[in-house]
């Protein structure tokens, strides 16, 4: 027996141990863990998980166990993923601290900011959220405004974020701000934590999505201060943090898939398989989107062999962020016609099914619109020239 | 089971390319194509896959072969779409080595398996009707005193035109079972009809009239027949996958480098974003055929029970996608992309024949349908 296959025993017998049942099964919107101070736990069940994967470090399989992390080979965590899924284990911790800070940090950060702030975002005690967008920086963030003026050996910041997912529940706040309006716009950005936003000056305040969920809020900041050391990076060189982070956010929605039970298993479900062989285009629209999903997921397969053998996607994770976002509204708004009246009733049995679709169309522009990934792809992978 | 290939399936892979890339395979096609010579096409680089060992790939090593896996042969198949390359690979190598390996007959296993490694061309004559239909065979074969009697007509044969002997299915007038008949392509009352496809290939029929047949013919006479017809078919088309893979890819990039190097209005094409977007989308699309191929691959060899399955996804969207990829190919280099001078269109060809073989997109939308209980 390799070692691989002894983690594999050992791993599986863990979560056989230890992870509750009702942290298993197909995973809902209501059963993420997004943790942090003013967390309240669904149940027992979700704050348990969340201790016992946390106390392994699997939350962050592959952080340094010095952090907290799991310390886990890329192989070893491929295994967990592996042997979480093949139980449907819940994902423990829903986190941008653990997608995009922590990279940034293990990157990019001093040992302080580290050993500061990496093992409370394993252990899910401080949520943070990213300031990036502004009302006047979108797709073409690097023109972003809000300004952070040294003085002394503080910060002193002030203007305005919106699109922050979840800002107004968010403790902390990682932001792209304006450190030198007097460079060129890639070189006057730095890449700052303000690590709690009960400081005098920050305001945040939630902003509806079609579906009606306040996901994301606008934060202003008025004349905040923070400390020097809340730096991450050298000072103007922001840009190639955020640049270091894109990748791993654009991986990070592409890889997600969030209900996985198969479009034709659901039509049969709901229609049986006599009402749907009665109208053949609904069914031939069915078989066709199934088998492009399906086939969708052979490349997240082979990108994940790939990533487990130490081959990263680097710019090709636009295109999973690309695939993943535009095939699930696809799938959704095609669940809905499923569905018929029933999907659209939001007080009836299927009514989450509309709110899926919905949910689905803000994926393809959070993150960089699907626009923007073919522009990366266009010129990151096949270099063609131009702009 | 990992969808990245191991070190030795990547050096017969680059083997593979070196050779293909190596053989002007397009120059000898537009050759013997505007000779007509039908007979030069189907043979194409037959000699040098023979000398490369790549005609037993999938043989046993008892049997002469070097006996690796799927995810190592579709890497040949590839490379010949990418190449542009012929000779009897698909039918003799893939179809007609994996129909004899399953059966249940030594003697034909000893006596052809180890031709095929060395060189000989077996092909399956198992088409009837001008859109795959597999299971409607109509030829027939009769039976007396332990003489068998074949009639019937088969069509788009591939390489029927090269084959020195044919595997063909035919049901039995006793009793309806298929049987799997290995038949010599210079038997009394054969008559063979060789036409020329898009492609340039032969398109080749076959009419099969009281030819006389002994038990030594017979292949397989029971239910697993169809079993052993399924197991070739599906191998088949996950090689078509491959064979469309490669060839759209070698046209994705010719066209990535022509929009680097054409100018129009005073700049690079490849500065447009539509192009940057189509060229974009062509190749997520591509990456996802490639995924697929090995996926299938990877499926065939290790779990039986859901190969059908996968076999038919892989043949359905990589069809697709290679039909997109090479028609856009043609578009984005204009008016030379629609001549016969130049090479974008050849790719354009061969792909579209790849996807109408062994059941187009349809077909296998329809029979993964049925697998996925619809
Ligand atoms: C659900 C959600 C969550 C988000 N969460 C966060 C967050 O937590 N933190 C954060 O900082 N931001 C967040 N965002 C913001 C997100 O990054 C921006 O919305 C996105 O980058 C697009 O910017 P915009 O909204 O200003 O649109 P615009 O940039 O104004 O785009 C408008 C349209 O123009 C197209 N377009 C723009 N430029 C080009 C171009 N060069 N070529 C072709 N087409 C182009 C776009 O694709 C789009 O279709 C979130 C957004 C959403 C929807």
């Amino acid at each position: 027996m390799s070692d691989g296959d002894s983690f594999r025993t050992e791993v599986r017998s863990w979560l056989e141990y230890n992870c509750p049942i009702e942290k298993r099964g197909p995973m809902n919107e209501t059963d993420h863990c997004f943790g942090g101070r003013r967390w309240r736990f669904k149940d027992d069940a979700q704050r348990l998980w969340l201790e016992r994967m946390s106390s392994r470090g699997w939350t962050a399989p592959e952080w340094p166990r010095q952090y907290g992390g799991g310390g886990l080979s890329p192989v070893e965590a491929q295994v967990l993923r592996e042997e979480m899924s093949r139980i449907q284990a819940h994902s423990p911790l829903t986190s941008l601290g653990i997608w995009m800070l922590g990279p940034a940090l293990l990157r990019f950060g001093t040992e302080e900011q580290k050993q500061k702030y990496l093992p409370p975002i394993v252990r899910g005690e401080v949520r943070w959220c990213q300031g990036y967008s502004e009302p006047n920086a979108g797709s073409d963030l690097v023109s972003l405004q809000t300004r952070a003026e040294l003085i002394g050996e503080e910060f002193v910041i002030n203007g305005a974020k919106i699109w922050t997912s979840y800002g107004h529940l968010s403790d902390a706040i990682f932001c792209l701000v304006r450190t030198d309006p007097s460079k060129p716009r890639h070189e006057g950005i730095s890449f700052l934590l303000i690590d709690d936003m009960t400081v005098p000056g920050v305001v945040a305040s939630p902003l509806k999505l079609l579906s009606g969920a306040e996901h994301f809020s606008q934060v202003f900041f008025d004349d905040v201060h923070v400390s020097h050391d809340n730096l991450v990076g050298v000072l103007n060189r922001g840009w190639d943090v955020a640049k270091y982070l894109l990748l791993f956010e654009r991986a990070m929605i592409g890889g997600r898939t969030a209900d996985t039970t198969r479009l034709p298993a659901i039509a049969v479900k709901h229609m049986g398989r006599d009402a749907l062989r009665a109208e053949p285009m609904l069914r031939a629209k069915i078989i066709e989107l199934d088998m492009e999903l399906a086939a969708f997921e052979a490349m997240v397969e082979r990108y994940d062999d790939e990533a487990a053998a130490g081959i990263m996607p680097g710019a090709k994770s636009s295109m999973l962020k690309y695939w993943a976002t535009e095939l699930a509204v696809r799938r959704h708004e095609l669940t809905v016609s499923v569905m018929g009246i029933d999907g659209i009733n939001l007080d009836g049995d299927s009514g989450k099914v509309a709110l899926n679709w919905l949910a689905a169309l803000p994926n393809r522009i959070g993150g960089g619109t699907s626009e923007i990934q073919l522009n990366v792809i266009a010129k990151r992978v096949l270099e063609l020239p131009g702009a | 089971m990992s969808l990245l290939i191991d070190d030795d399936t990547r050096m017969l892979r680059d083997s593979a390319q070196r050779f293909f890339a190596g053989s002007d395979s397009v120059r000898s096609l537009r050759r013997l194509r505007d000779s007509r010579d039908l007979t030069g096409i189907a043979h194409g680089t037959w000699n040098g896959i023979v000398e490369l060992g790549l005609s037993g790939v999938l043989i046993p090593e008892q049997f002469g072969g070097s006996g690796l896996d799927t995810m190592a042969s579709i890497q040949i198949s590839e490379m010949m779409g990418a190449s542009l390359a012929t000779g009897p690979f698909l039918s003799s190598a893939v179809m007609s080595s994996t129909i004899l390996l399953a059966c249940n007959n030594d003697r034909i296993k000893n006596d052809i398996l180890p031709a095929i490694a060395s060189g000989s061309i077996v092909t399956l004559a198992s088409e009837e009707t001008s859109r795959h239909n597999p299971l409607s065979i109509s030829a027939t074969v009769g039976n007396q005193n332990g003489r068998y009697v074949l009639s019937g007509n088969k069509i788009a044969v591939i390489d029927g035109n090269i084959a020195e002997k044919l595997i063909v299915p035919a049901k039995s007038t006793d009793n309806g079972q298929v049987l799997l008949l290995l038949v010599n392509s210079d038997a009394n009352g054969i008559v063979t009809k060789v036409g020329m496809g898009i492609d340039s290939h032969p398109v080749v029929e076959i009419a099969f009239s009281n030819v006389a047949l002994g038990p030594e013919n017979v292949i397989s006479d029971d239910e697993r027949s169809i079993d052993y017809l399924d197991k070739a078919f599906d191998i088949g088309r996950i090689h078509l996958a491959a064979e469309m893979l490669g060839a759209a890819q070698e046209a994705f990039d010719r066209t990535v480098d022509y929009l680097k190097t054409r100018v129009q209005f005073g700049r690079k094409i490849g500065e447009f974003q539509a192009l940057q977007h189509r060229a974009a989308l062509l190749f997520g699309e591509l990456e996802i055929a490639r995924s697929l191929v090995l996926k299938s691959a990877s499926i065939y060899d290790t779990d039986q029970a859901r190969s059908a399955e996968f076999a038919s996804l892989a043949k359905a969207r990589v069809g697709e996608i290679a039909k997109h990829v090479t028609t856009e190919a043609v578009q984005l280099h204009g008016g030379i992309g629609v001549t016969d001078d130049f090479d974008i269109g050849l790719f354009l060809k061969r792909v579209k024949v790849a996807s109408e073989r062994l059941g187009d997109t349809s077909f296998h939308a329809e029979r993964y349908a049925g697998l996925q209980g619809l």
